[in-house]
C-alpha cells in the first residue's frame, strides 16, 4: 500500500477569523492563573531570601 | 517629572517638548541621541533631529518602557507607575546620520504634549533591525532585515492579483491590529512577509502571518520569514510586559509542526501558545546580535 505525503502549508500562520468568545475567555483565564502563580512563587522566594542568616562564631 | 530638552541644532529647538508626569522634577539635556539621567528622578529624554538629518529621524524615547531598559539606566515601567501605557502610532525610518547603536535596542514611543504644534511633530514608533534573519535558499547567504509598520501606500502591491493569499487591506483597516512588514535592509520596497498583531491585556495575539508569494513553496527565494516575524511578535510581547506570551490559531495538522519549530504548546482546540521559554529561544535565534 502506498503512503501519500501531505505537504504542510507552513508559509502562513493563523487566519482572518477572530478568536471565539470562549477561546478568548479561556486564554485570559489561563494567563491570569499564570500571573497569580508566578507572583506567588516570587513572594515565596523573597520571604526565603529575607530570613536572617545565622552567624557562626 | 519635568524635562526640558535642547537640541544641538538651535533651529530645531521648538521640536523639543515639555512634558509633565508629576512626582519628580528634574531636567535633562538631550542632544542628538545623548541621554541624561537624573540621579534621583530618573528622567530621560533622548533622540532628535541630527544636524545633517534630512528629517527622517524622529525618535523620542522615554524610559518608562521595557524596551528602553538598557537605554535608560535600567528603569522599567514598573518603576514609573504613573506613566500611561504606550501605544505605537507611526513607524519611522532610521537615518544613517543617527547613531544606530542607540537606536537598535529601542522601540520608541512618545507621549509628549505639544507646547508648540509643528507639522513634523508626532508620536513615533521605531522598530529595531534584525540580523541574520532570512536566508537565500539557493546561495545560503543571510540578509539583515528591517521590520516596520505597514503603510497604506504598501497595500497596492498586496493584492490577491499579486498572489498574496489573504486580504491585508482588511487587516490594515482593523484599528486594534498592527500590521508589520519584513524587508531586507536597503531594499525596503520589496516586502518579504507580513504579520498582523494585536496587543491584548495579558499577551500578544498573532492574527496572521504570511510570507510573500515568492517566499512560498518549494521555489521560495528566502527562508526564515515566518520564524523571523514570530520572533518579532515574542519580542513585542516582552516589550509590552507580557513575558513573551504569544497566542495564535493553528490548523490541526500543523499543531505538531509548530510544537517542534516554534516551541509552542497546544492550548486546546485550535489555539496554540508560545510561552516565555520558547519566546526567548526564538528571540535569541533571530535577534542574536541584540
Amino acid at each position: 500500500m502506498k503512503t501519500k505525503k501531505i505537504e504542510l502549508d507552513v508559509d502562513f500562520i493563523g487566519g482572518q477569523s477572530a478568536l471565539t468568545v470562549a477561546e478568548e475567555k479561556a486564554l485570559s483565564d489561563f494567563f491570569k492563573q499564570r500571573k497569580i502563580s508566578s507572583s506567588k512563587t516570587l513572594v515565596k522566594k523573597r520571604r526565603i531570601s529575607s530570613k536572617p542568616r545565622k552567624v557562626l562564631a | 517629572m519635568l524635562a526640558i530638552c535642547f537640541g544641538s541644532d538651535t533651529t530645531h529647538f521648538h521640536r523639543w517638548k515639555y512634558f509633565n508626569f508629576g512626582l519628580h522634577t528634574t531636567w535633562g539635556l538631550a542632544q542628538y541621541g545623548q541621554k541624561k539621567v537624573h540621579p534621583g528622578g530618573g528622567c530621560l529624554l533622548s533622540g532628535g533631529y541630527g544636524p545633517t538629518s534630512s528629517g527622517t529621524i524622529v525618535n523620542f524615547c522615554m524610559n518608562n518602557f521595557v524596551s528602553l531598559y538598557s537605554f535608560s539606566g535600567g528603569r522599567t515601567q514598573q518603576q514609573f507607575p504613573y506613566s500611561p501605557k504606550p501605544r505605537p502610532l507611526v513607524a519611522m525610518q532610521s537615518d544613517s546620520t543617527f547613531p544606530q547603536e542607540t537606536m537598535q535596542k529601542s522601540l520608541c514611543f512618545s507621549y509628549f504634549s505639544n507646547v508648540k504644534k509643528n507639522k513634523e511633530i508626532g508620536l513615533d514608533f521605531i522598530i529595531d533591525k534584525l540580523t541574520n534573519s532570512i536566508e537565500n535558499v539557493l546561495t545560503g547567504d543571510s540578509f539583515a532585515t528591517d521590520i516596520s509598520i505597514l503603510k497604506s501606500s504598501d497595500l497596492k502591491s498586496l493584492s490577491k492579483k499579486n498572489k498574496w493569499q489573504f486580504d491585508w487591506a482588511e487587516e490594515f483597516d482593523q484599528p486594534e491590529r498592527d500590521v508589520y512588514k519584513l524587508t531586507i535592509v536597503n531594499n525596503s520596497t520589496i516586502i518579504q512577509g507580513l504579520i498582523s498583531l494585536e496587543v491584548k491585556s495579558d499577551h500578544v495575539y498573532m492574527h496572521l502571518v504570511e510570507s510573500a508569494p515568492f517566499n512560498k513553496g518549494k521555489t521560495k527565494v528566502y527562508s526564515g520569514v515566518p520564524g523571523n516575524l514570530v520572533a518579532f511578535a515574542c519580542k513585542l510581547s516582552f516589550q509590552r510586559g507580557h513575558e513573551g506570551n504569544v497566542s495564535f490559531l493553528s490548523k490541526t495538522q500543523l499543531v505538531e509542526h509548530y510544537e517542534k519549530t516554534l516551541g509552542a504548546f497546544h492550548f486546546g482546540g485550535r489555539v496554540m501558545i508560545i510561552e516565555t521559554k520558547a519566546a526567548l529561544k526564538l528571540i535569541n535565534k533571530y535577534f542574536q546580535n541584540q
